[in-house]
C-alpha cells in the first residue's frame, strides 16, 4: 500500500469515525496530540539539543521567552518536550503496530485453526504472559548494547503482542460460528479468503480499540523505560528521560519533570477516550 | 434410477456438557438417521428443538462432519472427498439460512458477496461478474442497484432474497432451505416461498426442506420425514401423511398447528411434556413417556421400534403403525402420573 | 355497559433515530374490558411492540417519547406522563407481562422460585418463607410438575416451556387483571406452544383475567381472542369482533394477511397469496393511506387522503377508502 493510499484510507477512516459523536472527542485530542508531534520541527522555539546560555539560562522558570522553562544544560524545555512528543508517539504507534500484526496472527491461527495449534499456540501465550514485562524488557535490552529507536521499537512490541493474540483468539472463535462465516465455507471459498475477507474485518473494531488503548500503555512503558535510562538515549528527547532529567530538580525546577509526566498524563487519556469513542463508532449498525 | 442424495445410518455426537475431556455424556444429535432424496423433490425434514433436523441438514452438505454414517451424492462419496476436493464439490450444493441477517457479512455490501463465490472458483471476473451478479439479484426479485447495498439498509425479506441469489450464483444442483422464512414476517414469507417454489421448476432444483412449520411444508415438499430426538420416524408423501399420519408424534404435531379459524376444532392430541433432551434417552422408544397411541404398551418402553414400511411410500417407527387411528380419532395423551414431564 | 379495564386514547409514541424522528404509534385508541382477551395482531414496524411496552412505562425514555396528548387509563385513571411511583403501583400488580423469549426474561443467576417469590413478596407484606410457599403455589397452578423441586432449579435447568411457565407464574404472582402477552409462544416448539396455550385460557377462566395478546399469528388469535386489533404502520388498521375478522374482513390488509397464514390450507393451489412489498419503517411512512402502496385495490383517494377510523358495522371499525365515504369524492372509487 502506497503512502499516499495509506493516508487516504485513514482520512476517509477519521471521517467515518467523526459522524459518531462519541468519537469526536477521542478524535480531536488525538489529532491535536499527533499533529503537536508531527509539526514539531516548525513548532519548537528552540532546537531541542541546542545548549543556549550555560551561564544565565540553566533551569530557568517559565518566562515568555520558554513556556516551559529550561533544564540544567540551557536546553528550551517546550522544544523537547515537543520533540520527545514525536519520539514518544512515533515509537509507540509503530509498537503497537508489530504486537497486533503479531497478536492478531497468532490469534487467528489459534481461533480458526484445529484445536492442536490452538493448545500449542496458547501455551506459548500463557508463558509470555506469565513473564512480567519489565523484566523481559530489562533481560532484553540489557543484552543489546545500543538501544536504538528500532530495537526499542521490536522489543516493546514483541513483548506486548500476547494480549491481542487472546482478544483475536476469542473473536475469531465467536465470528466462526456465525452464519456467514458457514455461508462462506458452504460456498466453497478458500480458508484464506474466509479468514482475510470474513473473519478478520469483523474482528477488528475489537482490535483496533485494544491498539488504542495499547499506544496509550506502550507510551508509558517507553517513557519508564527511558526514566531508567534503557529506553531512549540522551541527548535526544524523551518524555521518560526528561523526567528522569528532572527528577533530581524536583523541588528546585519542578516544571522539568511536570511537563513531560503532565504531557503522559494527557496522552493516556486522550487515547483511553478514542478507544471509547472507537468502540461506540465501530459497531456495524443495527436497527 | 439411484437417488441425488442417499445418507445412510448417520451418527453425530457432541461432547458432554463439560467438553471433551471433562466428561458428562455426550449429546446425541443424530441417533442412526437414513434419507434419500430423488432428483428434482422436494423433502421436507420436519422436527422440533432436539429432533436433530438442522444438524441432519449440515451432515448432508459435510458442514458438519458426521461421526458415523455415509453420505452419497449422486454417487459420489463425500466423506471420502478431500478438502481441496470437498471445496470444488460445494458447487453443486448449497445452504439458505433461517436468519437472512446473520447470513450475510455485516461488512460486505449484497453485490460483494454474491459476487465472491464466482471469484473464488475461478468462474468470472470483472464486468462478466458484475452482469451475472445483477442477473442474479433480478432473478430474486431484488432491484440490481441494491448491490452497493449493505445487509443493515435492507429489510428482511430483501436479505433472504440475497442469500437465496448467492446460493445460486454457482448453478448449484441441490439446496438444503434451513427454516427459510421463518424469521420473516408472514406477508413477506410467501413471497420468498413463491419464490423458492418458482426457483426450483424454473432450475429443476432438488430441496431438503428444514421447517417445523407445517403450512411452509405443505407447499413445497413432495414428501416429508418426520424426525424426533435424533430419528427419523416418519417418512411418506405430503398429502398422504397429512390425511393419515401413523406415527403419534406426527399426528400430534399436525394437531398443534395453530389453524387460523376460530371455528376448527383445535389440538386434539394434546401431549404433555417436552421433547427428550438429547442427553438422556429412553430404552426403549423415545416418544413412550408421550405417547398418546391407545395400543401402547409394554412393550413400547422396553423395545425400540424398528424403521420400517407400513405401507409402499410410507414408513414409520412404532409398533402398531398399522393400527394408528385416524386423524380425527386420536386420543389425548394421559397426564404423567409420576413421570414428569421433562 | 361497564367502564373498561384499560384504555387508550390517542396513543402516541415517537422515537428519535438518526434518521429523524419515527412515530411508532400514530394516535392509537382501544379498550380492553375486564375478563376479555383483546389480540393486537401486526407484523414488523406496525408499533404493537411499542404498544405493549408503552403500557407499562417499559420504554427508555429517551429515545421513546410518549406524546403528552396520550392517555393510558387503567380503571379510570391516565397512566402516561406518571412517575416511577406510579408506574411502580401498577406494574405486577394490575397488569403483568410476559415476554417473548423466556431464556432473555429470566435471571439467569436466581433460581426460578425465588424469582417467583421476589414479585410476591414485592407486592404484599408476607414473609420470605411465605412467599416461598406462594411461589411453589403459583408455579404448580402454571402446570410446573413438582413445583417445589423446580423452584429451586435455575433457568437453564428448565425447557423452553417449563421456563415460559415459569414466566407466566411470575407475572401473575401480583395478582394482576390484566396479562400483556408479548409473542408468548414464539420461541416455543408447536406441541409446546399448544399446551401454553392451554394454560392461558385456564387461568383466564380461573382468574377472570384481562389478556392483551400481542402476536403475528393468526392461529393464535383464533384459538384465543374475543376481539382483533390490527395494527399497521402505527395505525389501527381494523377493529372487530374475532369471528367478524376471520369472516369478513373488512380491511385489504387483514384479509391479505389472513390469506398468507391460511396459506394452502388442503388447497390444489401450490401459489401463496402474497402481499406484494414489505411493511414501511417508521420513519418513511407512505403518504395518505399508509397501505396503498401494497394494495391491490387502491383507487385514487386512497393516495390522496389518509383515511380515519370508521365504523363497518357493530364493534367493527376499519380505516380504509373502500369502506368510508370520503368527503368530496374524487371519482374513482371502484364498486
Amino acid at each position: 500500500m502506497t503512502a499516499g493510499a495509506a493516508t487516504a484510507a485513514l482520512v476517509a477512516f477519521a471521517a467515518r469515525l467523526w459522524t459518531a459523536p462519541r468519537a469526536r472527542l477521542g478524535l480531536l485530542l488525538v489529532a491535536l496530540l499527533v499533529l503537536a508531534a508531527a509539526a514539531a520541527p516548525w513548532l519548537a522555539p528552540y532546537d531541542p539539543s541546542a545548549q543556549l546560555d550555560l551561564a544565565t539560562l540553566q533551569l530557568a522558570p517559565p518566562s515568555t521567552a520558554h513556556p516551559l522553562g529550561t533544564d540544567l544544560f540551557s536546553r528550551d524545555v517546550l522544544s523537547r518536550l515537543l520533540h520527545g512528543a514525536r519520539i514518544s508517539l512515533s515509537i509507540a504507534v509503530l509498537a503497537v503496530l508489530v504486537a497486533v500484526t503479531v497478536g492478531t496472527a497468532v490469534g487467528l491461527a489459534a481461533g480458526y485453526g484445529g484445536p492442536v495449534l490452538d493448545a500449542v499456540l496458547m501455551r506459548v501465550v500463557d508463558s509470555g504472559l506469565a513473564i512480567p514485562r519489565v523484566f523481559l524488557l530489562l533481560m532484553v535490552l540489557a543484552l543489546w548494547e545500543r538501544s536504538t529507536s528500532l530495537t526499542l521499537i521490536l522489543v516493546l512490541g514483541l513483548t506486548s503482542w500476547f494480549p491481542t493474540s487472546r482478544l483475536a483468539r476469542a473473536e475469531a472463535l465467536s465470528v466462526r460460528r456465525r452464519d456467514y462465516v458457514v455461508a462462506a465455507r458452504a460456498l466453497g471459498l478458500p480458508s484464506w479468503r474466509i479468514l482475510l475477507r470474513h473473519v478478520l474485518p469483523n474482528i477488528a473494531p475489537a482490535l483496533l480499540v485494544s491498539a488504542a488503548l495499547g499506544v496509550g500503555q506502550i507510551v508509558l512503558v517507553e517513557a519508564g523505560l527511558s526514566f531508567l535510562g534503557v529506553g531512549v538515549q540522551p541527548p535526544t528527547a524523551s518524555w521518560g528521560n526528561m523526567i528522569a532529567d528532572g527528577q533530581t530538580h524536583l523541588l528546585a525546577a519542578p516544571w522539568l519533570a511536570a511537563a513531560p509526566g503532565l504531557a503522559l498524563v494527557l496522552t493516556v487519556i486522550a487515547f483511553s477516550v478514542l478507544a471509547d469513542g472507537l468502540q461506540d463508532a465501530l459497531n456495524p449498525r443495527s436497527s | 434410477m439411484t437417488p441425488l442424495i442417499q445418507a445412510r445410518d448417520l451418527v453425530k455426537e457432541y461432547p458432554g456438557p463439560h467438553g471433551l475431556w471433562g466428561g458428562g455424556p455426550p449429546v446425541r444429535a443424530l441417533r442412526g438417521v437414513s434419507v434419500a432424496v430423488e432428483r428434482g423433490e422436494t423433502l421436507a425434514v420436519v422436527g422440533e428443538s432436539g429432533s436433530g433436523k438442522t444438524t441432519l441438514g449440515r451432515c448432508l452438505l459435510r458442514l458438519t462432519e458426521p461421526g458415523a454414517g455415509t453420505v452419497a451424492f449422486d454417487g459420489t462419496d463425500l466423506l471420502a472427498l478431500k478438502a481441496e476436493e470437498l471445496r470444488r464439490w460445494r458447487r453443486r450444493a448449497q445452504i439458505v439460512f433461517q436468519d437472512p441477517g446473520a447470513a450475510l457479512n455485516p461488512r460486505m455490501t449484497i453485490g460483494a458477496a454474491v459476487r465472491e463465490p464466482l471469484i473464488a472458483h475461478g468462474i468470472a471476473r470483472g464486468s462478466d461478474a458484475a452482469q451475472r451478479v445483477a442477473e442474479a439479484l433480478t432473478e430474486v426479485g431484488l432491484d440490481p442497484t441494491h448491490a452497493d447495498r449493505y445487509p443493515h439498509e435492507l429489510s428482511g425479506g430483501q436479505k433472504q432474497r440475497a442469500v437465496i441469489a448467492r446460493a445460486l450464483i454457482l448453478k448449484p444442483e441441490f439446496l438444503v432451505l434451513d427454516e427459510p422464512v421463518s424469521s420473516l414476517d408472514v406477508s413477506v414469507a410467501a413471497q420468498v416461498l413463491n419464490l423458492l417454489a418458482d426457483l426450483r421448476d424454473v432450475r429443476g432444483l432438488t430441496y431438503v426442506l428444514i421447517a417445523h412449520d407445517l403450512r411452509v411444508v405443505r407447499h413445497l415438499a413432495d414428501r416429508v420425514a418426520v424426525m424426533y430426538a435424533g430419528n427419523v420416524v416418519e417418512t411418506g408423501p405430503v398429502a398422504a401423511i397429512y390425511a393419515s399420519p401413523r406415527h403419534p408424534y406426527t399426528a400430534a404435531l399436525l394437531s398443534a398447528m395453530p389453524v387460523p379459524d376460530p371455528t376448527a376444532r383445535q389440538g386434539h392430541v394434546m401431549l404433555r411434556g417436552e421433547p427428550p433432551s438429547p442427553v438422556s434417552m429412553p430404552a426403549g422408544c423415545p416418544f413412550e413417556p408421550r405417547c398418546p397411541h391407545p395400543r401402547k404398551d409394554r412393550r413400547c418402553e422396553a423395545e425400540r421400534p424398528e424403521f420400517r414400511e407400513i405401507e409402499p411410500e410410507r414408513r414409520a417407527a412404532c409398533h402398531y403403525a398399522d393400527e394408528s387411528p385416524a386423524v380425527s380419532s386420536w386420543p389425548n395423551a394421559p397426564r404423567p402420573s409420576s413421570s414428569a414431564p421433562a | 355497559m361497564s367502564a373498561p379495564l384499560l384504555s387508550l386514547r390517542h396513543l402516541t409514541v415517537d422515537y428519535a433515530t438518526d434518521r429523524g424522528t419515527a412515530r411508532a404509534v400514530d394516535s392509537v385508541s382501544l379498550d380492553v374490558a375486564s375478563g376479555e382477551t383483546v389480540a393486537l395482531v401486526g407484523e414488523s414496524g406496525s408499533g404493537k411492540t411499542t404498544l405493549a411496552l408503552s403500557l407499562l412505562g417499559l420504554l427508555p425514555e429517551p429515545p421513546a417519547r410518549v406524546a403528552p396528548e396520550s392517555r393510558i387509563e387503567y380503571q379510570g385513571a391516565n397512566l402516561a406522563g406518571g412517575d416511577n411511583a406510579s408506574w411502580r403501583r401498577v406494574r405486577g400488580r394490575e397488569m403483568g407481562m410476559v415476554f417473548q423469549d423466556p431464556s432473555l426474561s429470566l435471571n439467569p443467576v436466581l433460581t426460578v422460585g425465588s424469582q417467583v417469590a421476589e414479585v410476591v413478596r414485592t407486592h404484599s407484606k408476607c414473609t420470605r418463607r411465605e412467599a416461598t410457599t406462594r411461589a411453589a403455589e403459583l408455579l404448580a397452578m402454571v402446570g410446573v410438575d413438582s413445583p417445589a423441586l423446580r423452584a429451586r432449579q435455575y433457568a437453564h435447568q428448565l425447557s423452553g416451556g417449563l421456563r415460559q411457565r415459569a414466566m407466566i407464574a411470575i407475572a401473575l404472582a401480583g395478582e394482576p387483571k390484566l396479562l400483556i402477552a408479548d409473542e408468548p409462544t414464539a420461541a416455543l416448539d408447536v406441541t409446546v406452544q399448544a399446551q401454553i396455550v392451554e394454560l392461558l385460557a385456564e387461568l383466564r377462566r380461573r382468574l377472570g383475567m384481562a389478556v392483551l395478546l400481542v402476536t403475528h399469528d393468526f392461529g393464535l388469535v383464533a384459538q384465543m381472542a374475543d376481539r382483533v386489533v390490527v395494527m399497521y404502520a402505527g395505525q389501527v388498521a381494523e377493529m372487530a369482533p374475532a369471528p367478524v375478522v376471520f369472516s369478513g374482513a373488512a380491511h385489504p390488509y387483514t384479509q391479505g394477511l389472513l390469506l398468507a397464514a391460511r396459506g394452502g390450507a388442503g388447497s390444489a393451489e401450490r401459489r401463496l397469496a402474497a402481499i406484494p412489498g414489505a411493511p414501511p419503517a417508521a420513519t418513511a411512512w407512505p403518504s395518505a393511506c399508509r397501505f396503498h402502496p401494497r394494495c391491490a385495490r387502491a383507487w385514487n383517494h386512497c393516495r390522496a387522503e389518509a383515511p380515519q377510523l370508521e365504523r363497518v358495522s357493530e364493534g367493527h371499525d376499519a380505516r380504509c377508502w373502500l369502506v368510508s365515504e370520503p368527503a368530496g369524492e374524487t371519482g374513482g372509487r371502484p364498486s
